[in-house]
């Protein structure tokens, strides 16, 4: 069994974007026009039929798909960021400024690899500002000879944005670093005991890819299960540990509200266009009616898109006192109502 | 590639009502309730006028499997969870769909509520977002207490099914439904696959429901509907197309009268 896994995994393809149509809004609803994917790539590398292809031999592998789309579609195989979240943590206390690179380039030396920086949404460095106790280098001193040479000023783009949005000092705790000179890498010092446990645990991480079980393209993929996108549940798990005052400019900016009308005839309808369950039905007093958590809204507008009696409305912000609660839809008080 | 199609000869058809059975068991249907039927196979009956001249009408009424059928247009999602199969039957993927019953809306032989609606069957039900489907077979209840054991206890020590389960497999649907998706008949294409006829034909005990390919000319549907003016139902309240209409282009057609000895064709169900 074991010779088998590793023919296949050594005869498989590099792809390392991979896709799940039953996330995807346009996919879920016929009428949706989302571009988010396809207007970010800037190699023509996404298709959107009947599936959502990627073109694998004009795709650059700048990840901007991954970190655009509201409901992740897209999935960078053998990602995992709060593994990586959790190294560059580690390695504070030994160095103190770790030095986050990129994978497509074998050279440099860094802490953490990574895929492209594309994939670092606003949510991303949001996260990585909340989670990270100090400086953050990313080592971009390659980029500007990269095919995704661009993502330098996606990248400085996006903290901008969460700086205006939010009183959260990105630039302080995230430094981007574009010259050699700037670059302030410092080796760790392992010791006898700490090289053998760094060989054990990469032996181990990398035994364990053999036997996880990543046949994902034969996974019967269901429309209807719920799933909270990723970027979603780093920004909740931020809201947690941030201060009252910061917290509440991040709900203003990056959550949402969604209230009905008195026309909704409760056909519900709504909560199976929901792609990460942030709908549900709840018995009150005076019926079944329809209940919203903010915390799982991704802010998509299929609920509102959707609906037939044009009865949902969705928002920006979140003015309730618990974004991680249910509430009553009809209660929902919207700013424009 | 054949187009499959139903031809019921209400003359044959008793009224036992063991089509309805038959698919019950077969497709593991749950009971009616909250206005969903989940009755692929149903039958409307009606009884008219004072005794003692009395006349009892039976028409076992299922999907029409429509040519033009506007569930599947009406289905949002991409590919669509309503679909037609090259052989003509619209059939149902349970793993695209959401739940948000437009074929359901769209049909004009179903309803969202059929309590609130008056209607007399749905073709399309809808399993509750929040309700177990057949909590009967997770219920490790006793059925008399100390007694006898519960079905899904006896299921699991048998290491078979609970009891009054069918088990099979197609690429679409499944033998169970889940939560939050819709269901309807999907003419037993498991069972079509494997050269069976759907539950509903293989139990009807007067060969009223003849099941076959249309455009066949020498299938026994074609032959039957060469023979007998048939007409197909226009809604779900029991009123069948008039010459002219096309209405969907149903492909389930019925011929014959379900009166006693009557030679003309079938009485125009009035509004009951």
């Amino acid at each position: 069994m074991l010779k088998g896994k590793i023919i296949d995994k050594a005869l498989s393809t590099a792809e390392s974007i991979g896709t799940d149509r039953s996330r995807c809004l346009r996919m879920r609803f016929n009428r949706n026009l989302c571009s988010g994917c396809t207007s970010m790539c800037r190699s023509g590398a996404i298709t959107i039929d009947e599936d959502v292809h990627i073109l694998a031999d004009n795709c650059s592998e700048c990840m901007l798909c991954v970190s655009a789309c509201p409901s992740d579609s897209f999935e960078i195989r053998g990602s995992d960021f709060y593994s990586l979240l959790g190294r560059l943590r580690k390695i504070q206390s030994s160095v103190r400024t770790p030095v986050l690179g990129c994978n497509i380039r074998t050279d440099a030396a860094c802490h953490g690899k990574t895929f492209c920086f594309g994939f670092l949404s606003e949510e991303h460095v949001i996260a990585l500002s909340v989670f990270m106790g100090d400086t953050l280098q990313i080592d971009m001193t390659g980029c500007a000879d990269c095919r995704n040479g661009f993502i330098v000023d996606v990248l400085k783009k996006r903290i901008e944005r969460v700086e205006t949005k939010t009183s959260l000092r990105l630039s302080d705790r995230i430094k981007l670093v574009h010259s050699k000179a700037d670059l302030d890498f410092q080796e760790i010092a392992y010791d006898r005991r700490g090289f053998f446990k760094a060989l054990k645990n990469l032996t181990f991480m990398q035994a364990a890819g053999l036997f996880d079980n990543d046949d994902s393209g034969e996974e019967m993929r269901s429309y209807s299960l719920k799933k909270l996108p990723f970027k979603r549940e780093l920004l909740n798990r931020a809201l947690k540990v941030l201060p009252e005052e910061a917290g509440r400019g991040l709900v203003r900016n990056y959550y949402y509200t969604v209230g009905v009308t008195e026309n909704c005839n409760n056909c519900f309808a709504c909560i199976g266009m929901c792609p990460a369950g942030a709908l549900k039905i709840e018995e009150t007093g005076e019926g079944r009616e329809l209940f919203f958590s903010s915390s799982l809204c991704n802010g998509c507008g299929l609920c509102q898109d959707f609906c037939m009696t044009k009865s949902v409305r969705i928002e920006k912000g979140f003015s309730g006192d618990n974004p991680f609660g249910f509430s009553n839809t009809k209660r929902e008080v919207l700013c424009t109502a | 590639m054949p187009k499959y199609g139903m031809v019921i000869d209400l003359q044959k058809c008793v009224g036992c009502g063991c089509c309805g059975m038959a698919c019950k068991t077969e497709n593991n249907t749950q009971d009616r309730a909250k206005g969903q039927t989940f009755n692929w196979a149903d039958f409307i009956s009606r009884t008219e006028g004072k005794f003692p001249n009395v006349k009892i009408t039976f028409m076992p009424v299922l999907c029409n499997h429509c040519t033009d059928a506007p569930c599947v247009k009406a289905c949002p999602v991409t590919p669509k969870a309503m679909h037609k199969h090259e052989n003509g039957m619209t059939i149902h993927n349970q793993e695209r769909c959401i739940g948000c019953r437009l074929c359901q809306q769209n049909c004009p032989y179903s309803s969202e509520d059929v309590d609130k609606s008056k209607a007399a069957y749905s073709v399309i039900s809808f399993n509750d977002f929040n309700d177990e489907i057949h909590p009967f077979y997770k219920d490790t209840k006793e059925l008399i207490p100390g007694c006898t054991s519960s079905g899904a206890e006896v299921a699991k020590k048998a290491g078979d099914t609970p009891p009054h389960r069918t088990l099979y497999k197609h690429s679409d649907y499944a033998s169970v439904r889940e939560k939050g998706k819709v269901e309807k008949c999907i003419f037993c294409e498991h069972r079509v696959m494997k050269g069976e006829k759907p539950a509903c034909v293989a139990s009807c005990p007067a060969k009223a429901r003849i099941f076959g390919d249309v455009s066949d000319p020498n299938s026994e549907v074609s032959q039957l509907l060469k023979k007998h003016k048939a007409v197909n139902l226009k809604n779900n309240k029991g009123e069948v197309l008039k010459g002219g209409e096309k209405g969907t282009q149903p492909n389930v057609y019925y011929i014959k009268s379900f009166m006693a000895g009557a030679k003309k064709e079938p009485a125009k169900a009035k509004k009951a």
